[in-house]
């Protein structure tokens, strides 16, 4: 009886819906960096497995203030949609698309907050097996082309296409785009195995730490991620990496901490109000030192030798520098400043800053619209924090996500289909806590 | 077993290591003024070790041609009035640009050598950067392209005496002897003595030689990789200690449009 219970259990019709919302996760990261429609394909299953579990849900919705979120994110989407980058390089379909799979997972994001015992490990285990997944053949591909350690090895040498020098074998590596093998800068390559060390994290917050499936998966995230590291090691590598592991330790000390000692929780509102202020000043720091007519930040970065180096000469802050300073010098038609997007007469590369290449694809409109919709989700955030009825996975993994692929996209947002596949993750995890601040926080979770 | 299996595994991975290595080459090629500095050696060592059929090319018999106004390349190539030699990329009909051996192989886009599939034939004010810089030791590359219904082959070069970029030239005249070997089902020598090629020539189409002879349907069949070498068989102006070299600017094929 007992096992027939069980089977029941583990084969019910909800927990294959669930697991089908895992697989369309893992398909989502696995090639995110692959083709717009992936997205959308991945978000309808998604989306009719959701409405399958809710159809005989009850519980009601604000459509008020479901439409003051949709706003901002119908505008960010008509923005990109249109933007002259987006008209160069992208069909209509894809655009369109674009548009659609903000509003897609918007939709998605809701309806994980209806479900009333939605588990969010489905989501978070489905996006960690496909970021691991796809770093370790990331890796495997690398040692099988260029060997162990080639940026160490053979520093010295470059790589020529089409004629042309195109890059220096240590800042470069090959990546499986989809289902496709390209070559480019190594920044696109770190950002899956960092995002993957997401699962201690899961390991850590999970009801049940001794979960086989819990521990393999944070171990193998550990090997896999560390292996993807030393593979690309090199001079230019090794900041990026250090920069990822020093951020993904002092996350992880922060959390462990925190659960030991419950420091923070007196003083999280502060604590992340002084860290935004901060990161807010930094960035008008770097946009200012980035417009070098505009005296006196530039003229004090670039006279002392270290700080010229930091903000202005090398490649990281240069190409920034370039997005950025196009923002109020490059004009679109009627002599503005990019309003709405930023796309030179000539060829404008993104940097590898995510955040920049924002400005260049959506101007300053796009970026403002990005910030409305951070300061909603924040706000939602610090209120569903309060409320214990959720789950420990539940209420704090969804931040963690997304604030690690903020971060990833910070240091490797140089693919720019990495944008357009991260911003759907972004707008469903910031409406699933959006819904849940509208409601008080009242889920019935069981 | 299953353990002897997952040792394949690493067995598989090792032995693909470094597999595009060769698609890479040190940073100081072709970056450097002095002349000396530049020369291109990559020469897989298998292909020293193989035989091959030595043949000697007849100017008649095979229609060999050494400029673009030649006779027997426009007896080769048909449309030869529709494309401008000296155009190279400036032009929509730049001879070099309409028939480079990268429109029908994205391979030739890799390494080094993808200069000479570029479809620039000339200098262009690139100096090293444009060339592929040979000794007579020569150089060999792998070619994946499908060269087995080309009609003719082409290579545009010039002769260099320890050339200088920018100071005075010593124009004059070598004789040379060039060697262009294909490696596939049969390996085949091409072997051609050229009198009189320009050397250190002041910049302009006739500081360089347009060479090329004709190919029967199949005769490259199944290649897999090319070299040229060459024979430096008189320069009046050498001296010891002088270094000559060939400067490759573009090598491929006709006929293979279709």
């Amino acid at each position: 009886m007992d096992e027939i219970a069980t089977g029941k259990r583990v084969f019910s019709t909800r927990n294959i819906t669930c697991i089908i919302i895992a697989v369309a996760f893992f398909f989502l990261s696995f090639l995110i960096t692959y083709k717009i429609w992936t997205v959308s394909i991945c978000g309808v299953t998604i989306l009719g497995c959701l409405i399958f579990l809710n159809y005989k849900n009850k519980v009601k919705l604000d459509y008020l203030y479901l439409l003051i979120l949709s706003i901002p994110v119908l505008a960010l989407g008509i923005i990109l949609a249109f933007s002259r980058f987006n008209v160069t390089y992208y069909s209509v379909l894809d655009r369109v698309l674009l548009l659609v799979n903000l509003l897609l997972f918007g939709a998605i994001g809701v309806l994980m907050f209806r479900d009333r015992s939605f588990d969010f490990k489905f989501v978070i285990v489905g996006v960690l097996l496909g970021f691991l997944c796809k770093s370790l053949i990331n890796a495997i591909i690398n040692v099988s082309y260029l060997g162990f350690m080639p940026g160490i090895k053979h520093k010295e040498l470059v790589h020529y296409y089409n004629g042309v020098e195109d890059g220096e074998l240590q800042k470069m590596c090959y990546t499986l785009n989809g289902f496709e093998v390209s070559f480019g800068y190594v920044n696109s390559y770190l950002f899956y195995p960092f995002v993957s060390l997401l699962s201690i994290l899961y390991w850590f917050k999970s009801d049940n730490r001794r979960c086989i499936f819990n521990v393999l998966l944070a171990v193998s995230s550990i090997v896999i991620s560390i292996f993807s590291f030393l593979i690309v090691i090199s001079k230019y590598s090794s900041v990026f990496i250090f920069i990822y592991l020093i951020l993904a330790l002092a996350i992880l000390l922060i959390v462990f901490i925190n659960t030991k000692a419950r420091f923070i929780n007196k003083y999280f509102k502060l604590v992340v109000s002084v860290l935004l202020g901060l990161v807010f000043i930094a960035f008008i720091f770097i946009l200012i030192n980035a417009q070098e007519n505009m005296g006196t930040i530039h003229s004090f970065t670039s006279s002392n030798k270290f700080f010229n180096y930091l903000f202005n000469t090398n490649l990281y802050s240069k190409n920034m520098n370039v997005v950025l300073n196009g923002v109020f010098t490059k004009s679109k038609l009627l002599g503005f400043p990019a309003y709405f997007d930023l796309y030179y007469d000539t060829v404008c590369y993104p940097s590898f800053n995510g955040f920049a290449n924002l400005f260049m694809l959506g101007g300053i409109f796009g970026v403002l619209f990005f910030l409305v919709l951070c300061g909603l989700f924040i706000k939602s955030f610090l209120f569903v924090r309060k409320h214990d009825g959720l789950t420990s996975v539940n209420k704090n993994m969804p931040f963690f996500l997304i604030l690690f692929i903020f971060i990833g996209l910070f240091f490797s947002g140089n693919n720019v289909i990495l944008i357009y596949t991260c911003l759907p993750l972004f707008i469903m995890m910031g409406s699933y806590y959006y819904s849940l601040d509208l409601m008080g926080g009242k889920t019935n979770e069981k | 077993m299953r353990n002897k299996l997952f040792l394949l595994l690493p067995i598989v991975l090792l032995s693909g290591c470094g597999s595009k290595l060769n698609e890479f080459v040190d940073a100081k090629l072709d970056h450097s003024p002095v002349f000396v500095d530049n020369y291109y050696y990559y020469f897989n060592s298998n292909l020293r070790t193989q035989e091959f059929t030595e043949i000697t090319l007849d100017k008649n018999t095979n229609k060999v041609f050494i400029s673009y106004d030649d006779d027997n390349f426009k007896a080769v190539e048909p449309h030869y009035a529709d494309y401008s030699y000296q155009y190279d990329v400036y032009g929509s009909n730049g001879y070099g640009p309409n028939h480079k051996l990268s429109l029908y192989n994205e391979d030739c886009k890799k390494g080094f050598a993808s200069k000479l599939f570029d479809g620039q034939m000339f200098c262009n004010g690139y100096h090293e950067k444009a060339r592929v810089q040979i000794s007579p030791l020569g150089f060999s590359n792998p070619i994946t392209s499908d060269i087995s219904k080309a009609s003719y082959l082409y290579l545009n070069f010039k002769s260099a005496l320890d050339f200088k970029n920018y100071t005075e030239h010593d124009p004059h005249l070598d004789d040379i002897t060039l060697h262009i070997t294909f490696y596939g089902d049969t390996n085949i020598r091409y072997t051609y003595s050229l009198k009189d090629v320009p050397t250190n020539y002041y910049e302009s189409p006739s500081a360089y030689t347009f060479f090329g002879f004709s190919l029967k349907n199949n005769e490259l069949k199944n290649i897999h990789d090319f070299s040229i070498e060459y024979n430096l068989d008189y320069d009046p102006e050498q001296i010891v200690g002088q270094s000559h070299a060939l400067l490759l600017y573009e090598f491929g094929f006709g006929g293979l449009q279709g």
